[in-house]
């Protein structure tokens, strides 16, 4: 059993069908009782530390897969199911939910919409919103709703799907949802940039935007925990790591071609990693930003641009903390060490926020070990979302505010 | 009730904009009483066009003031009545907003004004290597401020996504004026996706007054092709079966017979008369893969009882093609006095069940319907030829084009794919969701638009609001 100390949960209650959803969401609306939902509590920890005691409501028992039309090229599922359930369904058919997140055998698929998670695949693939289609949710005060619905393209009524990825929960539970898929490649690979500096990295970026090769990831590594796959990177040197997705032809000729433009760009041995290497690069890349070891994770979120400062200051800060960045996107993630002497709530407000704020962004804490240090502003970054139209849209869905209370910026 | 537009407001108005930009006679009304959704019209009572986000805000707080309702409008091609002035009242035409601010290449997004027609982007980033994928048909009108409040699509959605997908972030003045500032270059705000949900709501929730848009690679290379069968059934299985085996092609278009014989008028582009439907397919990415997936889908098409696969010859071949797909609705003026299209969807597997339903109710209400798909999506685009000067034709017409969209539900579809509800669909959203969702998505729209002074009747069935009664169908034209 997880901890789920960082939540003020009083009892844990593990529902089994929508309907028993509702009925315990509407006694709680009867009774003003807070909810803390709970899919694979592997983000207990986001958010600032939640002072309203309330149940845990565990939505796990909800995962019963709808309808699988797998022609179609899409399903609809429960959102209680794991990912890695739904992942290894999905490939028995030959298809995918290309989203690649952290810890995909105890996230749940609700979970992954509500906090908007992503991974490294999103270069390629894009993000959650772009995957679905259809969603039922369950509001605060139990009214069940519904939008979108199980085709591919549909503009009836408002789209309900999007605003409810990345809502943390705060506007509803999501229940149900109908996701669109992708047929798996037939053929992925990874090539190895070994680069000088982070400065030679986006170079390196900055050309290869603009090659003919299209790949699924662009990965900054630095850090001593990518040695173990990639010799290039320690501490102290980086390299960069280009996934890609294909036939085999097209890989194929996408690595030569890479390989060809990396030489020119003054990248000194590139090489392709073996399957398996590939493989387990790939798994670690997912996974990074879940350490329950590391002192603080943080996610600064920029435009593409962006990364080479927020990645120098923060080795120039703190030169023992790993570095993971969705470069193409413009996503720096980064991992402070357990005996680190970091202020964590600091370096997020007074150096990572403003450097990230100068290249259209924001910094958010992921996690950290001293919850007790964080507060709103030091988790949240600057939002550039409105807030008083969240809090509105919140009193909307959610009039007495007893989903989630007090842990994300729009209480 | 809200007030009319008095001489006060029409002077304030003035005072914002300049007197250049405000519309009052008659005469200059009428251009604004409809859009592409001819059935319903209604003039406003003055029509103002602002030039930067100061003006959208100062007009909306004025309107608040007076108490009076508003609505946006870009270059009125919404074919669902997204832009009717139901009830008159202050039209903001933001055609006049319509600088490209900025491209940005290395960090892929640009801005651009809600008054840039889409055809603009695409010129400006050519040669760079870049396009704006959304490319709906009546890209070289539309504004990219309607194809975000309508959340459009177009041919090469079905690799590259509709126009939610490309919208990184905007700038909107909410129904009380304020002006808010949602996502950005970046494209990952906290919280909720506002951005998705103002993308589509049609002008309900805010007047959108800057867009960031993803700007997306060009393919290095493409592989058109048209295959031609002897039936329409065999057609809708063979689209499929190219998705069912994995192949995401950038487009997938069907085409009947009707729309080929009338397309033949117009263009002589030398399409077989003789064969009941044609699929125009286009595959693009690396060249390393494009003869293979080519050869693939003539496999597939071939297996599935195709008469002839043929690849455009070259890029000329592929510009007429395309271009005879993006003009067909006005090829199909040259048959027949009147039209109208429907807009549904269906899961692409349905696509054989909906077309036969869609044949019976053509003979059941003896009404010729012609047929053009966006089929890889799913998104049907069934076509009534009829005469509207016949009351029971129109009629007929009315109820086949209900008929069919009931079909698009019953088998798991929606009712619109791309064209939006607008007014003209207003009456199904209650066979489409729920009282409970209706209830939700309500709720939604009080958040942004309070006083319902912004874009009233519109999307939603509101209790006692006084719907648009629909009397007749005309020419309505649809991509």
């Amino acid at each position: 059993m997880t901890d789920l100390s960082p939540l003020p949960i009083t009892e844990v209650v593990a529902v089994s069908s929508q309907d028993d959803l509702q009925q315990l969401v509407q006694q709680c609306h009867a009774d003003s009782v807070s909810m803390y939902p709970l899919g694979g509590q592997t983000s207990l920890g986001f958010g600032v530390p939640a002072r309203t005691e309330g149940i845990g409501i565990d939505l796990r028992g909800i995962n019963q897969v709808i309808d699988f039309p797998v022609r179609d090229l899409t399903i609809t599922v429960e959102a209680g199911i794991l990912m890695s359930d739904l992942n290894s369904l999905l490939a028995a058919e030959g298809l995918m939910l290309p989203l690649h997140v952290p810890q995909m055998s105890n996230a749940t698929l609700g979970g992954v919409i509500a906090t908007n998670t992503n991974g490294p695949g999103r270069f390629g693939y894009g993000t959650v919103r772009d995957y679905v289609i259809g969603i039922r949710a369950l509001s605060g005060d139990a009214q069940v709703y519904n939008a979108g619905g199980r085709v591919v393209k549909n503009v009836a009524g408002y789209d309900f799907c999007k605003l409810l990825t990345g809502s943390l929960g705060t506007l509803g539970i999501i229940t149900q949802v109908t996701m669109k898929l992708k047929p798996i490649p037939t053929r992925q690979a990874t090539v190895i940039a070994p680069v000088n500096d982070v400065q030679h990295a986006d170079r390196v970026v900055a050309e290869l935007m603009n090659s003919m090769v299209r790949p699924v990831a662009i990965e900054f590594l630095q850090g001593s925990e990518f040695t173990t796959v990639v010799d290039a990177v320690d501490q102290s040197s980086a390299a960069l790591a280009i996934v890609l997705h294909g036939t085999d032809e097209e890989v194929d000729w996408m690595i030569g071609k890479l390989r060809r433009e990396l030489s020119s760009s003054k990248v000194r041995d590139s090489h392709n990693l073996d399957a398996d290497s590939h493989e387990q690069l790939w798994s670690q890349l997912c996974d990074f930003a879940a350490d329950d070891t590391a002192l603080a994770v943080t996610e600064s979120r920029t435009v593409s641009s962006g990364c080479v400062s927020i990645i120098n200051l923060a080795l120039k800060q703190h030169p023992d903390c790993a570095v993971q960045s969705h470069m193409g996107d413009g996503i720096v993630t980064m991992k402070l060490p357990e005996d680190s002497d970091a202020q964590v709530s600091d370096l997020v407000i007074k150096t990572l926020g403003p450097e990230a704020r100068r290249h259209h962004g924001h910094v958010v804490i992921l996690s950290a070990a001293n919850a007790a240090e964080l507060t709103t502003q030091s988790v949240w970054g600057d939002p550039s979302s409105p807030d008083f139209l969240i809090q509105k849209l919140r009193e909307q869905f959610d009039p007495q505010r007893l989903i989630n209370p007090g842990r994300f910026v729009y209480q | 009730m809200p007030n009319g537009v008095t001489p006060k407001i029409v002077d304030g108005l003035q005072r914002i904009v300049g007197p250049e930009n405000v519309l009052t006679a008659q005469s200059d009304r009428m251009v604004y009483e409809c859009d592409g959704f001819t059935i319903e019209k209604n003039c406003p009572d003055v029509i103002v066009f602002p030039t930067c986000t100061e003006h959208v805000s100062g007009i909306i707080k004025l309107c608040n003031r007076e108490d009076v309702i508003f609505l946006p409008r870009g270059a009125g091609t919404s074919l669902a009545g997204g832009t009717l002035a139901v009830g008159g009242g202050v039209m903001l035409v933001l055609t006049r907003m319509k600088e490209i601010e900025e491209i940005n290449l290395r960090d892929r997004y640009a801005i651009v004004q809600p008054g840039v027609v889409n055809i603009w982007l695409t010129r400006a980033l050519a040669g760079t290597g870049y396009h704006y994928a959304p490319d709906p048909s009546s890209q070289g009108a539309c504004t990219i401020g309607g194809n975000v409040a309508t959340n459009s699509g177009g041919p090469h959605t079905l690799k590259y996504g509709v126009t939610v997908n490309h919208v990184l972030g905007v700038e909107a003045v909410t129904a009380d004026g304020t002006v808010i500032m949602v996502g950005g270059p970046s494209g990952e705000p906290i919280g909720p996706d506002l951005v998705g949900a103002m993308v589509g709501s049609e002008g309900t929730l805010a007047v959108v007054t800057r867009v960031w848009v993803r700007l997306t690679r060009n393919p290095e290379g493409t592989r058109t092709m048209l295959a031609v069968f002897e039936s329409v059934d065999d057609a809708t299985r063979a689209i499929s079966a190219i998705i069912g085996e994995g192949i995401i092609p950038a487009a997938l278009e069907m085409m009947d017979q009707g729309i080929l014989v009338a397309l033949e008028k117009a263009f002589k582009f030398g399409f077989p008369l003789d064969a009941e439907a044609i699929l125009l397919i286009e595959v693009d990415g690396i060249e390393a893969g494009l003869d293979a997936q080519r050869d693939q889908i003539t496999d597939i098409c071939n297996r599935l009882g195709a008469r002839e696969v043929r690849q455009a010859a070259d890029d000329a071949e592929r510009q007429k093609l395309w271009k005879c797909r993006k003009q067909a609705f006005g090829a199909i003026g040259r048959i027949a006095s009147s039209l109208v299209t429907q807009d549904g969807v269906v899961p692409r597997t349905q696509l054989p069940f909906i077309f036969s339903k869609i044949q019976e109710i053509s003979s059941k209400y003896n009404i010729r319907i012609v047929n053009v798909f966006h089929a890889g999506d799913g998104n049907i685009h069934p076509v009534f030829l009829f005469d509207e000067r016949n009351e029971n034709e129109v009629k007929a017409v009315l109820e086949a084009g209900g008929e069919i969209l009931q079909a698009c539900l019953d088998c798991g579809g929606s009712v619109t794919g791309e064209h939006g509800i607008g007014v003209e669909k207003v009456g199904f959203m209650n066979k489409m969701f729920t009282d409970g969702d209706i209830e939700m998505m309500t709720r939604l729209r009080i958040t942004f638009n309070p006083d319902g002074r912004l874009s009233p009747n519109k999307m939603l069935p509101v209790a006692g609001a006084c719907g648009v009664e629909r009397i007749k169908p005309s020419r309505t034209v649809a991509m």
